[in-house]
């Protein structure tokens, strides 16, 4: 998935001008007479955090019909965020304090997800699990113990997509990389990773530069680069400087054999740099699993909303939700912590595998009666967490072509688990 | 336009900022030929007054003209190209340029034989002759003071506006240029000349006029201002002060 | 470190060439103008609609000159560009600045200039869009001179420095050879004194403006064609530019050329001491440096 800029100015000023948007529970039929509630902190006032919210209440909405949680229906008390870390700390202490909630869905954006975190719903013992934030930093924050086990999420991290670039550079067989990487929160991070992978597989980064955004000339990096004489060169940039960066390096005779990221794949850069200078390139991306669950969270949704569930984070609310009330479903008592020691459970990949439909939700409900695990198979496809609360995602490998893109490679998310787990050693 | 004129100035009020006037109601009149000088203590108005007839004042009442044309108000480089050359108390040359460039800059309002001008100019002055290539940044005060009125003279003006020429001069040198001055304007050409040196000016001026807070305080035949025993109490007794130097303008 | 330094004076040379328009309207006119960059852009995107007109008029044009990837029509476009560059920056001037000249102060000036910077910036971007382009696509290979020091170099460069050396030492012809050069020196050391020696200021301020453009519509041609052209070049360099002028002294020209250089080499070495993600601290810490040693910049006079 292309990386979202979720904290963009313009978002930020949607959120202003649009008043919030109370999305109200669609459900008509309560099929039960008790309610159990739990909280949403979601971007609803700007114009791709609604389809996020609509979907996290389409997910309720079919698990209370399949039964609800112990037999009560769930009340999602929405809260927007407004893409402000203020504003969606204010939010979470409302539904943790007032609402009593024992799970908060919630944030969109890295930098209001932490402040949750760390000042909400950590201190209070309530379980959070985000559909988008992506940040590594939620993995460390996680590492040092910090979290107590009640931090999930269903984005897969820069960390994975950083292992993809290092796969593809070991499957072509370059033997020293010079990386170029964004001086920006994200490209610090993949750079980072990167390095970090291709050296655990024996490949010599020769160099890593960081390239500012607005300058004027790249001469000088790519002059650096240059130097070491790279076999060839790892590029986690946008197109406007990885116009400049790339035509620089071609020109001065730098190697043509490249892996970019996913934030080059685009006609900008490809018209930009010019088609016949980007042949030897290949480029890795996310991807939408391809398993029978996944095409079914599709049908559901188009059926649902008469449209592509194509907006950011979208099958990742869904998985969210789902996995949240069935952990939920699983526990003894609904706390925090009681919530959080369950998503093992039903999210494990030796237990019995189940659907996210209303056949598959009830199945899951006798098993989980019957003290048995489940391996949830959702939209994102089998959702699999690690100790860190971090799941990995299936990855595509791209190159140009004359018109466009073209996928390369598909590399389902058990080889992407693999081979993560080889670098982790 | 090399030839002689006359200037009358009648009832100008004129100051830096409008409604603040500096001076007010004056009246000057140099004759073809004449030297006028404009004598009176610090902060009188007398640069204010020449700068308002070289049009970098604001002018708020009054006129001004050059035989008998008016130019209140005239734009500062069309009165200077129309023969009326003013020499500015400070800032008066160009330092980043020489003393070459200098001349050359100031010679281009005649155009036509400027070299043959500068020559005559290099004669007039000879200390200028030495410092030709220099940057006029570079110069003494006194060669600065020939410079700047060499600038003046080399387009061949028909009237001269001179805001203490001899300042800062060591006296022999003051009394060349005030020798000079004579020579220039005994082919017709008229001098108001505004002097520190009030015994000096009034010794080679034909008329004076006296100014005081803005006003006119006397006007009368040079001559009889030096004998004249009260106006030599006030405004001759010798140099009211020492350094010429470096004073605000 | 060969490499760098060829790098740096390619890049000082353009450079020096949009500081020295910056610097004469900044002295002359007593402001900080923000928008000069953004002639730089301006420059260069003339040049390049002036690029397809002639090779769409005629086919010997787009032949290219010996050497180089500039074509005779993109040379005719250049001369062109800095005509009407030269133009709309006099224009500028008359529509804003020189009624905002006799109305207000210095600040709003540069207030100004940052409102015409974004108006340029922003019709350039609806015009052309806010994509970068290339005055030719192909990319020009660098020939390597040495391999060791590393010295790569294109024909291109040799010919971005010929002719900024060319157009430098034709400028310093003219300022110190002709009654044009005199006059904008006089007006830009003192303009009242200028006055007074004839020098009608209206119509040198008009001048200067136009050789200011016209040098930055040269200045922005070499960039892009060293590097690209986008509707955001003018703010990219403008912390450049400035730095180029602060150093050299305002109203220096030759302190301008030199500033250039320096800011070019400074940015093109400094890499070889400090990490990449600092590039950008590079310009303020030459403008810091500067005036903490001399106030008034290498070659300026106090005033
Ligand atoms: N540029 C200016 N702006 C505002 N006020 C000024 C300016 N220049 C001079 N003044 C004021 O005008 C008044 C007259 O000054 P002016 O220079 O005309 O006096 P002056 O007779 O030439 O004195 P001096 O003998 O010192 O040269 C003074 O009060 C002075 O402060
Ligand atoms: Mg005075």
């Amino acid at each position: 998935m292309r990386k979202v800029n979720l904290l963009s100015p313009r978002a930020a000023l949607l959120s202003l001008l649009l008043p919030a948007i109370w999305i109200s529970p669609t459900s008509t039929v309560l099929a039960a007479d008790c309610e159990t509630k739990i909280g949403a902190v979601l971007p609803t006032s700007v114009d791709w955090g609604r389809p996020i919210a609509e979907t996290a209440q389409f997910a309720v909405d079919l698990f209370n019909e399949s039964g609800g949680v112990k037999g009560c229906d769930i009340d999602m008390v929405l809260r927007d965020s407004q893409v402000d870390p203020k504003i969606g700390v204010d939010a979470a202490k409302a539904l943790v304090d007032l609402d009593k909630v024992p799970l908060l869905l919630g944030a969109v954006s890295s930098g209001v997800s932490m402040p949750i975190l760390t000042s909400v719903t950590v201190p209070s013992g309530v379980m959070q699990m985000s559909c988008c934030s992506s940040s590594t930093g939620f993995t460390d924050v996680a590492a040092e113990g910090k979290t107590n086990g009640l931090w999930f999420r269903t984005f897969a991290t820069t960390r994975n997509q950083a292992a993809v670039a290092a796969k593809l550079v070991q499957d072509k067989g370059y033997k020293s990389v010079g990386i170029f990487y964004k001086n920006d929160d994200w490209g610090q991070d993949i750079g980072k990773l990167v390095k970090a992978d291709l050296e655990k597989l024996g490949i010599t980064v020769t160099t890593s530069v960081a390239i500012n955004d607005a300058q004027p000339s790249y001469r000088a990096e790519v002059t650096e680069a240059l130097k070491t004489k790279p076999e060839a060169v790892y590029m986690a940039l946008y197109p406007a400087e990885g116009i400049s960066v790339t035509r620089e390096w071609v020109s001065l005779g730098g190697t043509q054999k490249m892996v970019v990221a996913n934030s080059l794949k685009s006609d900008e850069y490809r018209d930009g740099v010019g088609f016949q200078y980007l042949s030897d390139v290949i480029g890795h991306d996310s991807a939408p699993p391809r398993t029978d669950s996944a095409d079914s969270f599709t049908a559901m949704y188009k059926e649902k909303f008469d449209s592509e569930p194509n907006g950011p984070g979208l099958p990742n609310i869904f998985d969210a939700v789902m996995i949240s009330l069935l952990a939920m479903e699983a526990a003894p008592e609904l706390t925090g912590a009681a919530i959080a020691a369950q998503v093992g459970k039903v999210t494990d990949p030796s237990g019995t595998p189940v659907n996210a439909d209303a056949a598959g939700l009830k199945e899951a409900r006798a098993l989980l009666a019957d003290g048995k695990s489940l391996s949830y198979q959702g939209a994102t496809g089998a959702v699999v967490f690690d100790a860190n609360g971090d799941v990995s995602a299936p990855a595509v490998a791209w190159t140009f072509t004359e018109d466009g893109t073209a996928e390369a490679a598909y590399y389902p998310l058990a080889d992407v688990d693999t081979f993560i787990a080889t670098l982790s050693k | 336009m090399s030839s002689v004129a006359r200037l009358d100035v009648s009832e100008l009020t004129a100051g830096y900022v409008a409604g603040m006037p500096i001076i007010s109601s004056i009246d000057v009149t140099v004759g073809v030929g004449e030297i006028v000088a404009v004598i009176g203590p610090n902060g009188a108005g007398k640069s204010t007054l020449l700068k308002a007839i070289a049009g970098l004042c604001h002018i708020e009442s009054g006129a001004i003209h050059v035989d008998g044309t008016e130019v209140t108000g005239i734009r500062t480089d069309k009165l200077t190209r129309s023969g009326i050359a003013f020499v500015p108390q400070i800032e008066n040359i160009f330092r980043s340029m020489t003393v070459e460039q200098n001349l050359i800059l100031a010679g281009r309002r005649c155009d036509k034989q400027a070299s043959s001008h500068v020559e005559k100019m290099l004669s007039l002055f000879p200390l200028l002759k030495k410092t030709y290539k220099k940057r006029a940044g570079e110069l003494s005060g006194g060669q600065r003071q020939f410079l700047a009125l060499a600038m003046a003279l080399v387009a061949e003006p028909g009237l001269l506006l001179l805001d203490e020429p001899t300042a800062g001069l060591a006296p022999i040198a003051g009394q060349e240029v005030l020798s000079i001055l004579r020579e220039i304007a005994n082919p017709g050409v008229g001098i108001l000349l505004v002097e520190q040196n009030a015994k000096a000016a009034l010794g080679l001026a034909d008329r004076a006029y006296v100014l005081a807070d803005g006003h006119n305080q006397h006007e009368g035949e040079a001559r009889a201002m030096l004998s004249d025993p009260v106006l030599g109490e006030i405004y001759l007794g010798g140099r009211r002060r020492g350094d010429h130097a470096a004073k605000p303008v | 470190m060969l490499q760098s330094l060829f790098d740096g004076i390619l890049v000082g040379s353009v450079l020096a060439l949009g500081a020295i328009g910056l610097t004469l309207i900044m002295h002359i006119l007593r402001f900080a103008n923000f928008s000069h960059a953004e002639l730089l852009s301006l420059g260069a995107y003339f040049a390049l609609t002036f690029d397809a007109v002639f090779g769409a008029v005629s086919n010997v044009l787009v032949q290219k000159l010996p050497w180089l990837s500039v074509t005779w029509s993109l040379a005719c476009a250049v001369l062109i560009a800095m005509a009407l560059t030269g133009a709309t920056a006099a224009i500028i001037d008359l529509l804003v600045f020189r009624r905002l000249r006799r109305l207000a102060g210095p600040l709003t000036m540069v207030f100004a200039s940052f409102g015409v910077s974004l108006i340029v910036r922003n019709v350039i971007g609806l015009v052309y869009g806010l994509r970068s382009t290339h005055y030719n696509n192909d990319i020009v290979f660098a020939m390597m001179i040495s391999a060791d020091p590393l010295l790569l170099v294109k024909a291109d460069q040799i010919f971005i420095m010929c002719l900024a050396l060319v157009i430098m030492v034709a400028l310093h012809l003219v300022l110190t050879r002709t009654s044009i050069g005199y006059t904008l020196l006089a007006v830009s050391e003192n303009p009242t004194l200028a006055q007074v020696n004839g020098i009608n200021l209206g119509a040198t301020v008009r001048l200067a403006w136009m050789l200011g453009g016209g040098l930055a519509a040269i200045a922005g041609f070499c960039y892009a064609l060293n590097n690209q052209l986008s509707p955001v070049m003018g703010r990219d360099l403008v912390l450049s530019l400035f730095a180029a002028a602060i150093v050299g002294g305002i109203g220096s020209i030759y302190g301008a050329v030199l500033g250039g250089l320096i800011v070019g080499l400074a940015s093109s070495l400094a890499l070889i001491i400090i990490p990449a993600g600092y590039k950008p601290a590079i310009p303020f810490l030459i403008i810091l440096a500067t005036l903490y040693v001399r106030p008034n910049g290498l070659f300026g006079q106090s005033r």
